[in-house]
């Protein structure tokens, strides 16, 4: 029995009630445009072409929100905080499929908070009134209402059948409402493909962590154990041995100040937050690509003009070259030309190559998409395209305060 | 007087270790090395009685190096491995291996001093707290104790070994002579067939006969 009745006392019907009523909120200007477009059609006769056309644009219109990223974040933000079901975050542009889910969920949403908006708009008033009649509160609302063998004046039975109507709509609100909970995620959540990203994302974060705490420990945890014995040491020889002494405090000193600056570092990457893998090669690491690159069998003519710049922009400027001159000798002919320079404000990255056979697609391919992203991330452009018979790409990259 | 060789790959580290030792009256360097790989030659050369020996090295780390110190020389020296952290897997690996104990780096000169004092003597566990909470970290038990049963007495021994207790305590604990509990510590080695008590107790904590 008090199983029974826990929908009705449940804080949580009430709150799946609003998001099922948030539908019905949204459903509103659509309705309101149909009826008005509907009213048109039956009062102007003459103008039905001009109404359907406008008809069909504004159907049209209304069919795009439901496909959109927003309406899905938004409906996903609303499950979150109504009904209480964990979803991931949306992590970048949804896939098609992923799409056509959320759209049927809206749709759904918007179908389901109709019902239950009119259950509510009738069931409600309804009920009340057959109770303020009962208890003469007011008096004649049920005047000529008559339904099977009900009449005006059997108020017990009209009571009755209030309370019922209450509680009916409560638990179809409450039965839709964990319909909708355990639906959510089939709907709303990731495809496979999004959630095996998100779970790459995630382990690549770790692995990154964990080569930063590799990193500590090797470099900070093995200088503090050095200086901490040639500290001990010093102090146990203090009277006997003045020389060690000397040296070990310049061990100290230089060793101290070696592991502050690796600490730094790391703790640089750290605060940066980056959360793509970072494989240590920087533009200082360039020398070793371009010999790889040419033993590979790429004429490569590289002009190379490097100061220092801050350790993780060098490192993504590194991935962009090492795409792109991958890019060069897939689609190239066997020759490339490459200029990195880096100025006080930007670095700039320049590819040239010859196009061999038929020329690439406009927009590039998969590798072009990744240094776009990592140019993108990181402020910059990029310009890639045919240019004279050549493929030729440009990417430009802000500095940052060092 | 007790010889040591230092073979570490980072110079600071046998610098200092070497200043806290040699200021030692019975304590005397007699080399350094930079790799396990020139352990070996080192030690027939220069005939040590305890190797401080650091875990991680370039060419041949220090398990491999205890290994082979223990394989080619007849009268091998003790093996003291010196290591930057604590909860290292290595390290007690390195104990299965034949180690007698292990000791941080970061530890005071006294302790440093005490610990190769308490190897060269070998009559006593290094640091059993540390060595049982490896075993517990590291040693998933592996079923029986190789070779033959243990007596009761023995058993008793052994645990008390783990424990860190010298043959003198052990004695005394166990109202025995000390030539009796030295017998049984022997008879212990000899069955699990190791060659030092540090390697015994490993022995008990990896066969599950002592629970870390």
């Amino acid at each position: 029995m008090r199983g029974a009745l826990r929908p009705l006392v449940r804080a949580g019907t009430y709150r799946r009630a609003v998001f099922l009523l948030l539908g019905a909120v949204i459903l509103l200007p659509y309705l309101l445009l149909a009826v008005l477009l509907g009213r048109m059609l039956v009062e102007t006769p003459a103008n039905r072409a001009a109404v359907l056309l406008i008809a069909v644009a504004a159907g049209a219109i209304a069919a795009v929100p439901p496909f959109l990223s927003g309406t899905r974040e938004l409906e996903i933000a609303a499950v979150r905080a109504l009904l209480r079901v964990d979803l991931p975050e949306q992590a970048g542009p949804p896939a098609l499929e992923t799409r056509l889910r959320a759209a049927l969920w809206f749709g759904v949403h918007l179908a389901v908070g109709a019902v239950v908006g009119t259950a509510l708009l009738i069931a409600v008033p309804m009920a009340l009134i057959a109770l303020t009649e009962r208890l003469g509160l007011t008096s004649g609302a049920l005047a000529g209402l008559t339904i099977g063998p009900l009449g005006e004046h059997d108020l017990w039975a009209w009571t009755a059948v209030g309370v019922l109507l209450l509680a009916g709509t409560v638990y179809a609100v409450a039965g839709l409402g964990a319909l909708a909970a355990t639906m959510a995620p089939v709907l709303l959540g990731p495809s496979p493909a999004e959630r095996m990203a998100a779970v790459e994302a995630r382990e690549r974060r770790l692995a990154e962590r964990n080569r930063l705490a590799r990193e500590l420990h090797d470099s900070v945890g093995h200088a503090l154990t050095a200086t901490t014995l040639q500290a001990g040491a010093a102090r146990a020889v203090f009277d006997r041995n003045p020389e060690f002494v000397r040296r070990a405090l310049a061990a100290i000193e230089e060793v101290g100040r070696t592991a502050v600056a690796d600490l730094d570092r790391v703790l640089g990457v750290l605060r940066s937050g980056a959360d793509h893998p970072i494989d240590g090669q920087t533009l200082e690491h360039l020398d070793r690509l371009i010999e790889d690159v040419r033993r590979g069998g790429v004429a490569l003519d590289a002009r190379v003009r490097v100061r220092p710049v801050p350790a993780a922009v060098s490192r993504e400027a590194y991935r962009i070259v090492q795409e792109s001159l991958t890019n060069a000798a897939k689609h190239g002919d066997g020759a490339a030309e490459l200029l990195v320079s880096t100025g006080p404000e930007e670095i700039l990255i320049e590819v040239v190559n010859p196009v061999a056979g038929t020329p690439a697609r406009p927009g590039g391919g998969r590798g072009l998409a990744g240094i776009r992203e990592r140019v993108r991330l990181l402020g910059g452009s990029v310009d890639a395209g045919p240019a004279g018979g050549r493929w030729r790409l440009v990417a430009r990259i802000p500095v940052g305060r060092p | 007087m007790t010889r040591v060789l230092i073979v570490d790959d980072d110079e600071l580290i046998r610098a200092g270790l070497r200043a806290i030792l040699d200021a030692e009256p019975d304590l005397e360097v007699v080399g350094e090395a930079a790799d396990g790989a020139e352990v070996v030659p080192a030690a027939i050369r220069l005939r040590p009685d305890v190797v401080l020996m650091d875990v991680r090295m370039p060419a041949l780390d220090g398990i491999q190096a205890t290994r082979l110190l223990l394989d080619r020389l007849d009268v091998p020296p003790r093996v003291l491995v010196v290591t930057t952290f604590e909860n290292d897997e290595y390290v007690y690996e390195a104990l299965g291996a034949g180690a007698a104990g292990f000791l941080l780096k970061r530890s005071r000169p006294q302790q440093i001093v005490d610990a190769v004092r308490v190897v060269a003597r070998g009559d006593s566990l290094l640091f059993p707290a540390a060595v049982r909470r490896l075993a517990s970290a590291y040693g998933a038990p592996d079923g029986r104790l190789p070779g033959a049963q243990l007596t009761e007495r023995e058993g008793e021994v052994l645990r008390l070994m783990a424990e860190g207790l010298s043959n003198a305590e052990i004695a005394a604990r166990l109202v025995l002579g000390l030539e009796t509990v030295k017998t049984h510590v022997g008879n212990v080695l000899a069955k699990l067939g190791v060659r030092d008590r540090t390697q015994a107790v490993v022995v008990a904590y990896r066969s599950g006969f002592i629970s870390p």
